[in-house]
């Protein structure tokens, strides 16, 4: 059960975090921060389908990981400066949509290998690009 | 357990550290968002919430209606501060009108002047023409006599006659701020019009001896008479004022 081990990391990052009160985000920026998580999320997501698609590259996670969070913070940041507040609102779509595509994939995934003789489906809806 | 032994182990380490900093931001992002809601509350606490909350905007009450006191007295001591910038705005404007930079209107006169009606004989040399024509120290004269008659603008052919306007002959043109004028000359003075076609028109004064040469000159009053700006405005690249210290 190797996956519990990121989980284990999840939990002790939060831990870690929420025991220092000094660290937090003014109230104007944490919307950004949650644009940020969202992103982080998928690139996990993305990362674990890749590893039941035997296709994951650690360099590819990593930095996937960081950048994707750091643009669609600035992404909805743009947004608010440029006066369309509404503008985080297609990073949380386009994030939300590949989210589900991915966890769809992931059940799919590992149902194909838990459940033998079971041929590798194909979610209907694309990924966005 | 042959399913879980993934063909590749390296993804364990990556997506822990990951995980590791997605939970740091979770965890930033849940302090935050706590801290702006209402907490769900008891009525009590809620109730100790809103006076607090009330006492606030009694204060920021109070500061506004100070402020907007201060600001009544400050906006009092602007308007005494606009009488300073009246004077100041006088002075500008008394200069702008001596450097010529503004265009004038205003009751004054204009004098006409063209070159002698008397001609040369047939056949002589083109300087015996000399003496017929208009030149620089026949215009001095007419621009000393306005200035002395108290003309507070002029100008010879819409040429602002100004404190460093120069009038003279560049061999067979005449000047006025460097720049060519020709006759028939149209020389405009704003001041007092009874004045100033006084001091040209005394026995023997300019008109007079225009008239002798038989150079046709006249002056008319005018009620309004309008003067262009300089057209390059003069620079004072070497002179500097002296000013006093200033006794305070």
């Amino acid at each position: 059960m190797t996956i519990l081990i990121p989980l284990v990391a999840l939990v002790i990052g939060f831990a870690l975090v929420y025991r220092w009160p000094a660290l937090s985000v003014p109230i104007a920026y944490a919307s950004y921060v949650s644009i940020a998580i969202l992103a982080g999320m998928d690139a996990v997501f993305g990362g674990l389908r890749a590893v039941l698609e035997k296709r994951f590259d650690s360099v590819t996670f990593v930095s996937g990981f960081f950048v994707n969070a750091v643009l669609a913070a600035l992404f909805a940041y743009t947004g608010d400066r440029l006066g369309v507040n509404q503008l985080y609102l297609a990073a949380v779509v386009a994030l939300g949509v590949r989210i589900f595509y991915n966890l769809g994939l992931i059940r799919l995934l590992l149902l194909k290998r838990m459940v033998p003789g079971r041929s590798a489906a194909i979610l209907s809806e694309p990924p966005p690009a | 357990m042959k399913h879980w032994e993934l063909a590749k182990k390296d993804w364990v380490l990556p997506v822990t550290l990951v995980c590791l900093v997605l939970g740091a931001l979770l965890a930033v992002e849940y302090r935050s968002q706590t801290a702006t809601t209402l907490p769900g509350q008891r009525s009590e606490v809620l109730a100790a919430m809103l006076v607090a909350e009330r006492d606030q905007a009694k204060k920021q009450q109070d500061e506004i209606a100070a402020l907007r006191q201060e600001y009544l007295t400050l906006q009092t001591a602007a308007s005494e501060q606009n009488k300073v910038n009246k004077a100041l705005n006088d002075q500008l404007e008394a200069g702008r009108i001596a450097l010529g930079l503004s265009e004038v209107k205003g009751p004054g006169i204009v004098m006409s002047l063209d070159d002698s009606t008397l001609r040369t004989e047939a056949g002589s040399s083109p300087n015996a023409a000399e003496p017929f024509l208009v030149h620089d120290y026949d215009l001095w004269p007419v621009v000393n006599e306005l200035r002395s008659a108290g003309a507070e603008a002029i100008c010879v052919n819409d040429q602002r006659v100004v404190g460093s306007t120069a009038i003279r002959c560049v061999g067979p043109v005449l000047q006025v701020n460097g720049v060519p004028v020709t006759s028939p000359f149209e020389i405009k003075a704003i001041g007092d019009p009874k004045t100033l076609a006084g001091s040209l028109t005394i026995p023997n004064g300019v008109i007079d001896r225009f008239k002798a040469s038989q150079f046709p000159a006249k002056v008319e009053r005018k009620d309004e008479v309008v003067i262009p700006a300089i057209g390059v405005a003069a620079r004072f690249t070497h002179a500097k004022s002296i000013l006093k210290p200033e006794a305070k």
